[in-house]
């Protein structure tokens, strides 16, 4: 029982420390657009075609 | 795949196969084994199997008519061209250069999904000076970076029009901006409400697990100030707005529904406080930390959906910026005499100049009218629906449209000095339409406030006399529970995932309440023209001279009409016209080598008869003019007509046709739909005594047009949908644009309404009834704090629920209209 005097101020900690993570995150405008960025991680960007490559 | 055929190798494949390329990508086709697809009675060869695969996939979803669309240049790829503001030197003023780079935002329209965002980024990434090119979904806007300066913008707009975009400079940044600001702050709150909520719930969990009671002083001591920190936080940070709403309102003597929060959330947290600070909650008194956590999470989650909503709103609807034109078309003489017309912006006018504003182009600037007579919409400076006529000498306001005719104008102030005085105005307007959200709720809801106050007072002095230690308890339960927070969260909450599911279909709502007005529907009137049947976009001279078309295209030079841009494709050489005039839904008119002329209906012309015809003045004809040539347009019915009328007809409305154009036209397509009630010959007046009559019969009545020869009887109905967003009236004056131009919208939009309208119904009830249920329940002392919360926030959740089954619906519907 003892290990919750130090656990939970520990906890208490850990939620300030994940409030200012998810404040930068808002910040820098990484909500500002779900849609798009939800489906950009489906995309192809890591082939080496690049601009050189293929006529659109 | 057995129709998988010829393996014939490449030195025996017949060379044309080669030099065609993929019969999918058009990429030449690699030695070796040729694949090949049976397509237009051959068989063609494919480079690989994806776009063998991806040939066939078509084929099953039945789109295979992509491939004849793409050959025939019918396709967005026919459209690809320069618009005007896209030359260098107009676009120089929308650029921002930074050294060697340039920056340009862009408003895209014609964006759809997640798919239609990559086209655009991955087709311009293609470009080889393009650096950077991302599309944000949410707002339609397209933030780019190239290397170099403004001569690169025509191929950037060039390639975003061949890949079907429509694009202009998005001006109204600076309000974008702060909605996007205002958008951050609000879900900051909520996640910090969120992550705070959950971990004093969790902390209280000990709490209400403790019924043994072998929780010592000490520990006990130690979870509440845990929660105490925690709150704190969450007070100064996400509950602060309450405060401050509440204070305003107080200063200026009204009551929002910030005052009874304030008030509830300041005597939940102080007394916590006090509890804690003097020892009397380690004892067992309880404290309201968790009630306080929840309720502000409950508030902020229906305000951030209710900002969701008013921000959507707010990025369809035109700013200041938005209304004034991209361009102005200058006219300039040189020593010749010859008339020029250059492209140039608007902020380049200088007083003096000579500027050609034509139908359904906004003035510029402050002007004055040099040549040509008009009529002029200038509603949302005036509010004056009624069109304006004007005529040489009278001055016309910047942002004032011209809805027929074409008129040269003199400049009398640069475009930024007319433009700032238009600015409160057109500020007003959009208070006013922010205001028309849901003022009878509102105007309930503050009365409602004042009821709630004097309640928890009440139940405060009541408990005061019967048992003073719990009548804190007992006002604060009230206060929480009497909160209509799910009441006003059933409005937005339905309306959101509503304008969301028809947004998936490429609808989009002109007005917010445009869906319940929507779902009481008897009626549908259609459109005929452009609405059940596309035209082709050729046309066929039925008499006449050759000569005609030339008469024809100068007529229509200028005009912004299909059936214009149909005659301006023409290669005749069109002659000089002078007093060209336009009349909205009839024709033009316009003078050659002296000779009055009019291209139009045939009763506009003069004539008998259908199609449109071009005539002559004539003193010795009876009519008054001579006919000369008559042309008729082209036009197909739209191959999802039956289905989608078959669907309207399903959902117990109406159907019937009214149309302009002749009579056995119209009896002819109505007799293929089978339609028995339609109106033909009818001119843009008769179209709105007609809608007037049928709502005077106790029809409510939707019209469905495209908003080109028909704005006056879109705002002559209870509800109106522009099918297409050909013209900027028909998005202005219509409550719904189906960006699609598919029929099927219509029976769809129909649907999620009648949906919505009953998931509203019952929200609202349900909202209603837990407010009546609930306070005496409170006001008795049967209900703790904690569990007035807990209350507030299920019925809350119920609601929000509730209204996202919407989304269900919409896939339905969807289902079953867009099957195979």
């Amino acid at each position: 029982m003892e290990s919750l005097i130090v656990l939970i101020p520990l906890s208490v900690l850990l939620i300030l420390i994940a409030l200012k993570a998810f404040l930068w995150a808002v910040n820098s405008g990484q909500f500002d657009d779900l849609d798009r960025e939800a489906a950009r991680i489906l995309e192809d960007d890591d082939l080496p075609a690049g601009k050189e490559g293929r006529s659109p | 795949m057995n129709t998988l055929s010829a393996t014939a190798p490449s030195e025996t494949s017949p060379p044309s196969a080669v030099a065609e390329g993929c019969y999918h990508c058009g990429l030449p086709i690699p030695p070796g084994e040729v694949l090949t697809v049976p397509a237009e009675g051959d068989a063609k060869p494919v480079c690989c199997h994806g776009c063998e695969a991806a040939y066939y996939w078509l084929k099953d979803q039945g789109l295979d008519r992509y491939y004849a669309l793409r050959e025939a240049g019918l396709g967005h790829a026919a459209k690809a061209e320069v618009p005007a503001w896209a030359s260098p030197e107009v676009a120089a003023r929308y650029i921002t250069k930074d050294g060697e780079n340039a920056e340009l935002v862009l408003a895209l329209s014609g964006l759809r999904c997640a798919a239609c965002a990559w086209l655009a980024e991955k087709g311009l990434a293609t470009l080889p000076a393009v650096q950077h090119a991302q599309v944000q979904l949410a707002t339609e806007r397209l933030h780019l970076r190239w290397s170099g300066d403004e001569s690169a913008v025509p191929a950037i707009a060039e390639r975003l029009s061949a890949l079907g975009f429509e694009a202009a400079p998005a001006r109204s940044e600076a309000a974008a901006e702060l909605r996007r600001r205002e958008h951050r702050k609000g879900l900051a709150r909520l996640g910090i409400a969120a992550l705070v909520t959950m971990q004093i719930m969790m902390l209280s969990l000990a709490d209400y697990l403790d019924l043994l009671s072998d929780l010592t002083p000490a520990y006990r001591q130690l979870l509440l100030w845990a929660q105490a920190v925690l709150a704190t936080v969450l007070v100064t940070t996400s509950a602060a707005p309450f405060f401050q709403g509440a204070w305003r309102a107080l200063k200026q003597k009204q009551l929002t529904m910030d005052v009874p929060v304030a008030l509830a959330l300041g005597l939940a947290y102080g007394a916590s406080i006090v509890l804690l600070a003097t020892g009397k909650a380690a004892q067992g008194a309880h404290v309201y930390f968790d009630s306080l956590v929840m309720f502000t999470f409950f508030l902020l989650a229906g305000r951030y959906a209710e900002a969701r909503l008013r921000h959507q709103f707010a990025e369809s609807d035109p700013t200041l910026e938005d209304l004034l034109p991209l361009t102005a078309l200058r006219l300039r003489s040189n020593e010749a005499g010859e008339e020029r017309r250059e492209t140039v912006h608007p902020m380049d006018l200088s007083p003096g100049d000579r500027i050609l504003v034509s139908a359904g182009q906004t003035v510029p600037c402050e002007a004055q009218v040099l040549e040509g007579l008009a009529a002029l919409r200038l509603d949302h400076l005036t509010g004056e629906a009624a069109p304006e006529p004007c005529g040489p000498g009278a001055a016309v306001p910047a942002g004032a449209t011209v809805l027929d005719g074409v008129l040269t104008l003199t400049v009398r102030q640069p475009a930024s000095e007319g433009s700032l005085a238009a600015l409160p105005t057109l500020l007003a307007r959009a208070r006013k339409s922010q205001a028309g959200e849901t003022p009878l709720l509102d105007r309930i809801a503050r009365h409602f406030f004042a009821f709630q106050l004097l309640i928890a007072l009440g139940a405060g002095v009541l408990w005061l006399a019967l048992a003073p230690e719990r009548a804190f308890e007992i006002v604060l339960a009230t206060l929480i529970i009497a909160c209509p927070c799910a009441l006003s969260l059933a409005t937005p909450a339905a309306r959101t995932t509503g304008a969301l599911a028809l947004r998936q279909q490429g609808l989009r709502l002109g007005r917010s309440d445009s869906l319940e007005r929507l779902a009481p529907i008897t009626l549908v009137v259609l459109d005929k023209t452009g609405t059940l049947t596309e035209p082709t976009g050729t046309l066929s001279c039925l008499e006449g001279p050759a000569s005609a078309w030339a008469l024809a295209k100068a007529l229509e030079r200028d005009i912004d009409h299909p059936l214009a841009r149909a005659f301006q494709a023409r290669p005749e050489a069109a002659p000089a016209v002078s007093a060209q005039r336009v009349v909205v839904g009839e024709g033009a008119e316009g003078c050659i080598d002296g000779i009055t002329y009019r291209l139009g209906r045939p009763r506009f012309a003069g004539a008998e008869g259908t199609g449109v015809v071009l005539s002559k003045a004539d003193p010795q004809s009876p009519s008054g003019w001579t006919l000369l040539a008559r042309f008729q347009s082209q036009e197909t019915l739209r191959p999802e007509a039956p289905e989608a009328l078959a669907a309207l007809h399903a959902q117990g409305v109406k159907l019937a046709l009214l149309s302009g154009d002749h009579s056995d036209r119209v009896a002819a397509v109505a007799a293929e739909l089978g339609l028995e009630r339609w109106e033909g010959d009818a001119t843009p007046e008769a179209k709105l005594d007609a809608l007037a009559r049928l709502r005077a019969e106790g029809e409510r009545v939707l019209y469905v047009g495209d908003g080109l020869n028909d704005a006056p009887a879109l705002g002559g109905a209870e509800v109106s949908l522009a099918l297409g967003a050909e013209s900027r009236f028909a998005q202005d004056a219509a409550d719904m644009v189906s960006f699609r131009r598919d029929l099927r919208t219509v029976p769809y939009a129909l649907g999620i309404a009648r949906c919505l309208r009953r998931r509203l119904h019952r929200n609202l009830l349900w909202a209603a009834g837990y407010n009546v249920a609930a306070v005496p329940l409170a006001v008795t002392g049967l209900v703790t704090p904690w569990l007035a919360a807990l209350g507030m926030t299920l019925s809350s959740l119920i609601v929000l629920v509730h209204a996202q089954r919407l989304a269900r619906d919409g896939a339905q519907l969807r289902g079953a209209l867009w099957k195979a």
